[in-house]
């Protein structure tokens, strides 16, 4: 009457369910502070009913930044190893990618895109007002309800055309108090601008220095401008030094993708030579389109 | 009297009339089907002194004919670490 998973198949969406179970029992035993985000811990009302893609394809969590480290171990020790990293994984540098072979991907988020406060101030303020939901019968802590609506909102800036729906269901089914209650969260977070790109109100902050970033990601621009756009809303010194190093290094992770095998010396030093021509080709096609200055 | 309950650190999902559950943080995910998923669900939310009743009212079979295979599930999901009690 019991059978192991050698002979049956096991749907996604419970490999999902239970892999986040199990990212929060290594979160317990470690004391490490989490908060699952998006998929299956959204709270219903934010979710589409008829969107058959809603419950996502991996587990997606934020982690407490003071405790990445250990919960980076930890995961390493139950057998997730990494897909990319923080530096490699995006260009933002806010998730590390970990797979596993019986629970599937995870993203531990040690910030959020479009969240300018400090990475550390910014959980402890969505701590600070977390509840709770059972997840395969595992207690897992998550964002308040409009903090969930404020990160989906957010992750739509990214992501317009995939995120239509989500903007709909937090922000546009929402009532006037919620929408306070998102505003007045994004104010806190200094995420007000990620979130006006979302929601169709970016014009309003063409003086702001994260706007020709956000205008990049949010419609489509090209790499050169979005790089050019992080560098203008970099708040620091030591990030536009990161933003500099990663203008001329090769992403091998991401080559690896898209070549399907471990680069070469040979294909990393293409890619190389590749990239400015690539940047260069972005740029002149912008500006025969004349779409943007 | 007395219930039983999922052991600690068990996660389980119902799809389908299949449960799925594991001993986490780590795989494997066993998989209980039919009579065995209907067992599951009802030994958590009845007593375990009656459990093999309800399993008995089930499945169309008197009730003392439904005891021994329902204590030796329960033995040994009990023996996995998957439940607890009773």
């Amino acid at each position: 009457m019991v059978s192991d998973t050698t002979t049956v198949a096991i749907p996604s969406g419970v490999r999902l369910l239970l892999g986040r179970a199990a990212v929060q029992v290594i979160a317990n035993r470690e004391g490490v502070d989490l908060l699952h985000i998006k998929g299956h811990a959204v709270d219903p009302s934010l979710r589409d009913p008829l969107d058959p893609g809603a419950s996502g394809t991996d587990v997606d969590v934020m982690v407490r930044p003071e405790h990445a480290t250990r919960m980076d171990v930890a995961l390493r020790r139950r057998g997730w190893s990494v897909y990319s990293t923080y530096l490699n994984g995006s260009p933002f540098g806010h998730a590390q990618t970990y797979l596993h072979e019986a629970w599937g991907y995870l993203d531990l988020h040690r910030s959020f895109p479009g969240v300018e406060v400090d990475a550390s101030d910014a959980f402890a303020i969505l701590w600070s007002a977390r509840s709770s939901v059972t997840i395969a019968g595992v207690e897992c802590p998550v964002p308040s309800v409009s903090a969930q609506a404020l990160i989906l909102i957010l992750n739509a800036a990214r992501a317009p055309s995939k995120g239509t729906r989500d903007v709909a269901a937090a922000w546009e089914h929402a009532g006037p108090m919620e929408h306070s209650a998102i505003e007045r969260l994004a104010s806190d977070l200094e995420a007000h601008v990620a979130m006006a790109a979302a929601i169709g109100r970016l014009e309003d902050f063409r003086d702001h220095h994260s706007y020709r970033l956000w205008r990049a990601v949010s419609q489509g621009g090209t790499r050169s401008e979005e790089w050019w756009g992080r560098l203008r809303a970099a708040r620091t010194w030591r990030e536009r030094a990161r933003l500099a190093r990663q203008l001329s290094l090769v992403n091998t992770e991401h080559l690896a993708i898209r070549l399907g095998h471990a680069p070469t010396s040979r294909e990393v030093a293409v890619e190389f030579i590749a990239r400015p021509s690539r940047a260069v080709r972005e740029w002149v096609g912008s500006r025969r389109g004349g779409s943007r200055s | 009297m007395s219930m039983l309950t999922v052991g600690p650190e068990v996660a389980w999902v119902e799809v389908d009339h299949t449960v799925y559950v594991a001993v986490l943080p780590d795989p494997p995910i066993l998989v209980l089907e039919g009579t065995a998923a209907f067992i599951w669900v009802t030994a958590l939310r009845v007593e375990y002194e009656g459990l093999h009743e309800h399993v008995a009212a089930k499945v169309g079979i008197s009730p003392e004919e439904a005891r021994e295979p329902v204590s030796v599930f329960i033995d040994d999901v009990r023996a996995r670490g998957l439940i607890v009690g009773g």
